[in-house]
């Protein structure tokens, strides 16, 4: 019956997830998307420039855009003005404090959020668009060694099932009389991690026992030379949206210099 | 083709040894079970013939343990396991992958074999046990007698000559059962040694070539399973039933005329873009019975579980206690659910606390002597300062239906609160089941134990699948 | 069936490891359990509060303690890091940036270790853990500086964030000490 549970979760989840297989960026290849995101994530940090920054940021904006998750885009996008709004009134407490600090311009306010919300464009798409499956397959191309490959894969085997684990731990909470919910888990933290998290951890610590043991007896990690069962080559798809990514850093970096007018 | 000869186990820093003077001998082609009461050494008898003992779990090792013809001692884990496989009780905690293809094909990943051989071998497998509809698909998303399938395939293709079977029908349904016998029978017809180890004895009783006892590490009783005893088996060695009649055909159906009970009137509930699993249904549950709830997988049984627990919410229809109409938030405090993994229930350091922990909750009055009587009545009194996390399983199934009842719930539900458990264990929670019922509660089992049906519950509660 | 597979592990002799499947496994269990944990506390805790931040950070180090104490092997704190980065990378590839930083952080944790000679000591787990939470929170000021540069107003709200975490990671250093010993004590770890 344990079954039963779990079907329905995994059901009454999927129907809240709608299926992305029409976006074109979940179908590019996690490793493309890996290195969009990474490359972004290095050029953010040199580039000052506000025009490099807003093209980037109208890129990026239009990339997340194309996955046609709107409701997420705007609670990221309202976050991100509500950490804007602490930002404001740390600034000020700063400036009162300190006077000799500089004071607040539009120009060195905006740039680190313009910096911030591409970051967040960026990993949103790879974050909603991403599957476990995915991942899974993402990490066997990266050919990475035995020592590394077979914890990281375990790692994401582990995410559903403790996903799962922890709804069947507050389901049972919840009969019990403890509703975790923000204001319980603020009045109470010790408790809350008594009460979610012991259950967690020993479930943790007799799966990897047991695990440990099925891998072994299955002859995992005896030999260097892994095949690999599934190949999976980056797309023509995949190339496009690498390249263009590298134009559209390339005419950033070219405006922040003065090499493109 | 499994040896054992003059075997004594001793677990580091215990005094008593968990085998004791251990001669077996198993021939290839043949199905043999191990059974005995929990604790009587039958998982230490495992962990020796896969060679986990003593290279994993160390301690001290007399006698010697052979498979094929080859000393274990001789050999690494790595090197026995090409020659027995191991099929642990949970199969899902054995997955590496995510996808049954993936699963099936990562040991030989590991061994360098080609993708064409990998793809032949796949292939083969799933013609020969019948998975091939099942490839791929998400390994979380499968029946538990699907994962059964698949883990066996994963084991099947590396090729081992000794199989060996911890538990594996403790969480199959009787057909499943039956089919997952049937695939023994077919295994063993083609050379591989079968070794089971279950509390559940009817499934092997016509496919069983012969029968082990232990008892506290000891050898008790070889032979066939027409030479047993039953008494001798209920009584002095705490088995479970050889024979059951399937009693779900006998039971009585909840009828609707009940007069004090959980009604549940036009019922109608559907996850969020799926069909409805209720349609304008009416249910009664009288309160003073034990009902085992019966219905196919898919039938709607944990979703009926969870709507009259309050955790979830019904679309439309009505429910009321002795004709009180009550609110999802009223019922979950009106409620108990005991789910089958008992690891997710215990969060505290003590056996005490762990009941206080649900008593307080609930606001129970005088909760110390409401759980020192509950101690008594669960037979859980001389270990109330244990952790609950050391405790048996049979001990923590005792603990986790006394955290259910603490709060006095009008409706008490258990998932397969007997799996995995001794003859004496299950014996036991069926009898205190049957009292808790007699406190005017209305307890639910949903079990696929047969024998635990058959000893305690009054009715059935029949849940048919949504058209 | 599969009559024709070969057997190879019968027949080469496979190496030693130095990483067992058993360790690896335990090390990626803690991996996922510590990345959801903080999801979790954030999603139950109601996003960025004081209270929030402090715990999942208190959850994270208390869960490594236990982590190190279960596999009690040089290497092990390193090998989080790295694993935790990647698989994390492949939802977020930032994180790939933060990776040097938080190899040089789990580098100087070994040291510690290193240095001490104690494996085995609840004690030396507990320095080496500290000094890896009080270089990752250097690094990732410095980080922070060079993000908002430009806005020291920015700047000081990420310092504060960063030093209501590290007050976690303090608390769940005590945290991790006794339910280590909860778990030797149900025998769920025997070390």
């Amino acid at each position: 019956m344990r079954a039963s549970y779990v079907t329905n979760y995994t059901t009454e989840s999927a129907t809240k997830t709608p299926v992305l297989k029409k976006e074109f960026a979940a179908n590019l290849d996690v490793r493309a998307k890996m290195l969009i995101s990474f490359s972004v994530s290095l050029a953010v940090i040199p580039l000052y420039h506000i025009e490099a920054l807003a093209i980037l940021l109208t890129v990026s904006l239009a990339y997340l855009l194309s996955i046609r998750r709107f409701w997420i885009t705007l609670v990221a996008y309202i976050t991100l003005a509500f950490l804007c709004g602490l930002a404001i009134l740390s600034s000020f407490m700063v400036s009162h404090l300190f006077p000799n600090m500089k004071g607040l311009t539009l120009a060195t306010f905006i740039l680190p959020f313009i910096r911030i919300a591409i970051l967040l464009n960026v990993i949103l798409v790879m974050a909603i668009t991403s599957r476990v499956q995915g991942m899974l397959q993402g990490l066997k191309s990266l050919r990475l060694p035995y020592f590394i490959y077979l914890p990281a894969a375990v790692m994401i085997r582990f995410i559903p099932v403790f996903i799962k684990d922890v709804s069947q731990i507050k389901d049972s909470l919840k009969t019990k009389g403890y509703d975790i919910r923000p204001v319980f888990v603020c009045l109470h933290p010790f408790f809350t991690v008594r009460l979610l998290f012991v259950p967690l951890v020993i479930r943790a610590l007799r799966s990897a026992d047991e695990l440990g043991i099925a891998a072994e007896l299955k002859g995992v990690g005896l030999r260097d030379n892994i095949s690999h069962y599934r190949k999976k080559q980056l797309g023509k798809s995949d190339y496009v949206v690498l390249l263009l990514t590298l134009a559209i850093l390339a005419v950033a970096f070219g405006i922040q210099y003065g090499f493109v007018s | 083709m499994i040896e054992l000869k003059n075997v004594t186990y001793t677990y580091p820093h215990q005094s008593e040894p968990a085998l004791s003077n251990l001669s077996i001998s198993v021939s290839e082609g043949e199905i043999v079970l191990c059974t005995g009461a929990s604790g009587c050494g039958k998982s230490t008898l495992i962990n020796l013939l896969n060679g986990l003992i003593p290279q994993f779990y160390e301690g001290h090792l007399e006698g010697s343990v052979s498979i094929n013809g080859v000393d274990n001692s001789t050999r690494r884990i790595s090197e026995i396991a090409t020659d027995v496989g191991t099929l642990f009780q949970d199969p899902e905690q054995q997955f590496l992958a995510l996808n049954v293809e993936d699963e099936l094909a990562f040991p030989h990943e590991w061994r360098g074999e080609s993708p064409t051989r990998i793809r032949e071998m796949i292939d083969g497998i799933s013609n020969m046990m019948g998975i091939k509809d099942l490839i791929s698909k998400d390994i979380l998303h499968l029946s538990e007698g699907e994962k059964q399938k698949t883990a066996l395939a994963s084991i099947i293709l590396l090729t081992p000559k000794v199989l060996i079977l911890d538990e594996p029908t403790a969480n199959l349904d009787p057909e499943a059962t039956y089919e997952f016998a049937v695939l023994l029978q077919k295994l063993s017809s083609k050379g591989m040694t079968i070794f089971v180890v279950d509390h559940r004895l009817y499934w092997l009783k016509e496919i069983a070539n012969r029968l082990f006892i232990l008892q506290q590490g000891k050898l008790v009783y070889e032979g066939s399973f027409h030479d047993l005893n039953q008494s001798d088996a209920f009584d002095s060695f705490g088995l479970r039933q050889m024979d059951i009649d399937d009693p779900r055909m006998n039971l009585e159906e909840c009828s609707e005329d009940s007069k004090n009970g959980l009604t549940l009137n036009g019922l109608t509930f559907a996850y969020k873009n799926h069909p409805p699993v209720f349609q304008n249904r009416s249910f009664q549950l009288p309160f003073g019975k034990v009902i085992a709830m019966i219905g196919q997988n898919g039938a709607g049984k944990t979703t009926f579980a969870r709507l009259i627990t309050g955790l979830e919410k019904a679309n439309s229809g009505e429910i009321f206690i002795e004709k009180s109409k009550i609110t999802p938030t009223q019922l979950l405090r009106k409620s108990s659910i005991v789910l089958q993994n008992t690891d997710h229930q215990l969060h505290m350091k003590t056996v005490r606390e762990e009941l206080f922990l649900s008593a307080n909750a609930a606001g129970i009055d005088n909760a110390g002597d409401r759980i020192d009587e509950l101690l008594d009545y669960f037979d859980l009194k001389d270990l109330e300062n244990r952790h609950p996390q050391s405790l048996s399983g049979g001990q923590k199934q005792r603990l986790v239906i006394a955290c259910g009842i603490v709060k006095e719930p009008d409706v008490l539900i258990l998932d397969e609160p007997t799996s995995g458990l001794d003859g004496r264990n299950m014996r036991l929670i069926a009898s205190l089941l049957k009292k808790t019922a007699l406190c005017n509660t209305c307890v639910l089992i949903i079990s696929h134990d047969l024998e635990l049906i058959e000893l305690c519950a009054d009715l059935k509660l029949t849940i048919a699948a949504p058209n | 069936m599969t009559d024709k597979s070969p057997l190879v592990i019968g027949i080469s002799q496979p190496r030693k490891r130095y990483w067992q499947p058993r360790e690896l496994v335990v090390i990626g269990v803690f991996s996922a359990l510590i990345k959801l944990s903080s999801l979790l506390i954030a999603i139950a805790g109601g996003g960025m509060n004081p209270v929030t931040l402090g715990l999942k950070n208190l959850v994270a180090t208390m869960l490594l303690v236990v982590l190190i104490a279960k596999v009690r092997k040089p290497g092990t704190l390193l090998l989080f890091v790295v694993i935790s980065s990647i698989v994390s990378a492949l939802l977020n590839s930032v994180q790939l940036f933060l990776l040097p930083g938080a190899i040089i952080a789990a580098l100087t944790g070994e040291v510690v270790l290193y240095l001490v000679r104690k494996h085995h000591e609840l004690a030396s787990i507990l320095m080496s853990i500290a000094i890896f939470d009080f270089v990752s929170r250097l690094i990732s000021l410095t980080l922070s500086y060079l993000m908002f540069r430009e806005s020291m107003g920015l700047f000081v709200m990420a310092a504060i964030i960063i030093a209501i975490g590290y007050i976690g990671c303090v608390l769940g250093l005590g945290s991790g000490i006794l339910f280590t010993k909860e778990l030797k004590h149900a025998g769920i770890i025997r070390h």
